[in-house]
């Protein structure tokens, strides 16, 4: 009788001990993950500002006067280009040459976080990351975005052209990996969450080469 | 039986073990976290200093910087010193159980 209660003390020991090692493992897994995915974003997005306003690949006479970097909420984002992006977040669209049909071309590209229709085993919606060149489709750039938040630095001379670009960004995990709500930081404030999910955000500060 | 709970215990240990190499994982997984972060933000700042030229200028963006670093880092803290008359060496210092620091020297 004592060695089966022994017994059935260990086997629950043991059934904790691997409950325990399955969550840290999967907690491990999603800190992973989101840092690269955030050596990606900052790579990526870093080449991509510095790079805005090249018109390498077409004449002077062919490039268009418009402006090199835009950023516009989600309500200009859908009156002005038609796009649903999550509300409360940021476009940022920048004009730059695109290998784009395997050709060089100068095109405008957008980046913004939106809906991708699908959910976690939660019933969470699953936001993500998309880049969408001049007129065609969307194409996600990376899943788990929660949040994308942008503020300019303008040059003086000449007036208001847009200088360098601070890209405060916001990464989730999508299944619940916590015990407790994670409070973080992000774009100046303190947020707690409202899940269990692991955030991690963000900061890209990118200067426009062309205005240097 | 007694081997039965014999056998279970060497297994619990084996797990015990297991646990404690996971949670080892986990903290060096974190540790690496923060100087992903730590790296990013020396790169960040390095862009900051190509657009902020002036000592009133870098010195707001050193502040600007620090108040982030403080944020995203534990203990975070920033350093701007300048070696030569281009060239900078931009430090940065957190605390997660030991002192860490990640410096670059950058064109300024």
């Amino acid at each position: 009788m004592i060695a089966l209660s022994l017994g059935m003390l260990l086997c629950a020991g043991i059934f904790l001990l691997f409950n325990t090692l399955q969550a840290l493992h999967r907690r491990q897994s999603v800190i992973a993950n989101e840092q690269n995915q955030m050596r990606f974003i900052n790579a990526f997005l870093n080449k991509k500002i510095h790079m805005a306003g090249n018109g390498s690949c077409v004449s002077t006479s062919e490039k268009p006067q418009s402006a090199i970097i835009q950023t516009l909420d989600s309500e200009t984002a859908k009156r002005l280009l038609g796009l649903s992006i999550k509300p409360e977040t940021a476009l940022l669209q920048l004009q730059e040459c695109i290998s784009f049909h395997n050709r060089l071309q100068y095109l405008p590209v957008a980046f913004f976080i939106a809906d991708t229709h699908r959910i976690t085993s939660n019933r969470k919606n699953i936001t993500a990351l998309f880049i969408k060149v001049g007129d065609h489709p969307r194409e996600e750039l990376m899943t788990d975005v929660a949040d994308f938040q942008l503020h300019v630095y303008l040059t003086s001379q000449p007036a208001n052209n847009i200088q360098a670009v601070e890209v405060d960004y916001l990464l989730s995990s999508i299944d619940d990996v916590l015990t407790h709500p994670q409070t973080y930081w992000f774009n100046g404030s303190v947020i707690t969450a409202s899940d269990r999910a692991l955030y991690q955000s963000g900061i890209l500060y990118a200067v426009v080469q062309r205005h240097l | 039986m007694i081997e039965v709970i014999i056998s279970m215990g060497l297994i619990a240990l084996v797990l015990l073990s297991l646990l404690t190499y996971q949670i080892n994982m986990l903290k060096n997984c974190f540790q690496l976290n923060l100087k992903t972060i730590a790296h990013n933000q020396l790169m960040n700042f390095s862009e900051m200093l190509l657009v902020n030229t002036g000592d009133a200028k870098r010195n707001a963006a050193l502040f600007a910087w620090n108040e982030i670093n403080a944020n995203i880092l534990p203990q975070g803290n920033g350093e701007l010193t300048e070696i030569s008359e281009h060239q900078c060496e931009i430090t940065i210092n957190w605390f997660f159980k030991k002192q860490a620091t990640e410096s670059i020297v950058v064109f300024c």
